[in-house]
């Protein structure tokens, strides 16, 4: 009880300081629309190639976006000289991981809502019909991205050169998420069943299993003083 | 009957011997430049004979 | 010991190259540049052997935090990476005249690019990392997630693939019909390897004798 206490805890934080600040949620609206401009300026001429694309595009403009969101995960902590708090914080540190992973995992729904919307409206994509199974997509795929990008945005917090070591670290390692992803939204916007794309799905399960674990498992050692 | 390509071996092992024979390379010189300051270090010890 | 294990490897190479050139047979179908699969394929074996090292070690040092084991996954990394390249470069080349451009985005050829930028990662993240301890602790981690991370590579791209490409460029190398071709192929692996294990004990030794010295 203890734990879902603290991850709570964690969660509420970060969701009021956010509600407060709007810093990122801001970054990341506005960061959204500028890539559905570059979309439509440098892919908008041919219609029939953009529609193509587009499973692609959708996903890039969530990844992209989560990396801006992501990589700042623990940088209010550094900045504010709440760092030596958390790694004060008795006992397992994984609350502190899951609580994290909690937030991202709610900024990350926030930037794919506006991403999905803001194509539905300017790209002409039609999600109606695939929403249910896109909406398992979405939720599986976040979570693996989520998973790796807060372990991995801890590690990069303590290191100086963090805007450049985040995403060379995460994008790498999230290549098979990211393929994962676009497939199953493409086979679904494509109009075929969730049964078509299951080993997508399962690939994504066994994905995010293996990074939570891991997460669990290693968070309190990248705390480490 | 298929061309041989030989110009392309060549070139991929030439490219497999620069790299591994580069690495040993660099391995060497690690060595030597581990050994160095170490040398200095026990002769100003006065610990070589 | 290290020094008889080089000359060993190093003999273990030279009759690899005999028997990649001299003893096996040049293959029907795609002719001599065949001969590039006696470094291509040995090579990515090699790497994934050191990557399981590395996915060991790291374990073993996040759990004990001896520097050896940490010494171990630092050198297996490198030779990884070192391996990966040659896999990768030797594909390219390979894939020039069979395929007719250097760089197709195959199963395999992109799986280790993947694999390539990932390892290179690892490296990256110890050198950027001002305290060393803690490079090693960061560097473990990414070791460890990376290593995990080599089945989920290999399902997705070659599904991502599958749809787009006929399955025969997906298996390794020529089909393994002809016997003396697996047997080649096996005696050139053995060679590398032993070059492999060489390299990842010298570099395990210089690392500890280099900490030894700042100590």
């Amino acid at each position: 009880m203890r734990f879902v206490r603290r991850t709570w805890a964690v969660v509420r934080k970060d969701v009021l300081i956010e509600r407060r600040t709007k810093e990122t949620v801001n970054a990341v609206v506005f960061f959204s629309v500028l890539l559905l401009f570059v979309f439509e300026f440098t892919l908008g001429a041919d219609r029939e190639r953009l529609a193509a694309v587009l499973p692609g595009l959708l996903w890039l403009a969530v990844l992209l976006t989560a990396l801006l969101g992501l990589g700042r995960t623990f940088v209010l902590e550094r900045e504010n000289d709440c760092w030596e708090a958390l790694l004060l914080t008795p006992g397992d540190k994984s609350a502190v991981y899951v609580g994290k992973l909690a937030g991202n995992g709610l900024l990350m729904a926030l930037v794919e809502t506006i991403v999905l919307l803001l194509f539905t409206l300017f790209l002409n994509v039609d999600v109606a019909g695939a929403l249910p199974g896109l909406l398992l997509v979405l939720a599986l795929g976040t979570i693996g991205i989520a998973a790796v990008g807060t372990l991995f945005g801890a590690m990069t917090a303590q290191v100086r050169t963090r805007e450049l070591l985040f995403p060379v670290l995460l994008l790498p390692v999230l290549v098979p998420v990211l393929l994962a992803i676009v497939r199953s939204t493409e086979a679904l916007l494509a109009g075929e069943p969730l049964g078509a794309v299951e080993h997508w799905l399962k690939l994504l399960a066994a994905a995010d299993v293996i990074y939570v674990v891991t997460g669990l498992l290693t968070f309190d050692v990248v705390l480490e003083g | 009957m298929s061309a041989d390509h030989w110009g392309f071996v060549a070139g991929a092992y030439g490219v497999a011997l620069l790299a591994l024979g580069g690495y040993w390379r660099r391995l060497v010189h690690l060595e030597r430049s581990l050994k160095t300051p170490v040398l200095r270090a026990t002769r100003r010890r006065g610990l070589t004979r | 010991m290290t020094r008889s294990l080089g000359i060993v490897a190093v003999l273990g190479v030279v009759v690899a190259g005999v028997v990649a050139f001299g003893l096996a047979p040049r293959e029907v179908t795609q002719g001599n540049v065949q001969r590039i699969m006696y470094v291509h394929v040995p090579a990515i074996g090699v790497a994934y052997l050191a990557f399981i090292l590395v996915f060991v070690a790291s374990i073993t040092y996040l759990w004990t935090r001896a520097p050896e084991a940490d010494h171990t996954a630092h050198a297996a990394v490198e030779v990884g990476v070192l391996f990966l390249g040659v896999n990768i470069a030797t594909g390219a080349i390979w894939g020039k005249p069979t395929w007719g451009t250097w760089w197709t985005w195959d199963a395999r050829l992109t799986s280790a690019a993947i694999l390539f930028v990932v390892f290179v990662g690892y490296l990256l993240v110890r050198g950027m990392t001002d305290d060393h301890e803690r490079g090693a602790r960061f560097a473990a981690v990414v070791g460890i997630v990376g290593a995990l991370n080599i089945p989920l590579v290999h399902f997705s791209v070659y599904w991502w693939r599958a749809l787009h490409q006929p399955p025969t460029f997906l298996k390794p190398g020529p089909a393994a019909a002809s016997a003396s071709i697996g047997w080649s192929l096996l005696v050139c692996f053995a060679g590398l390897a032993l070059l492999g294990a060489y390299f990842v004990t010298k570099r395990y030794a210089l690392l500890r004798a280099q900490q030894q010295a700042s100590a």
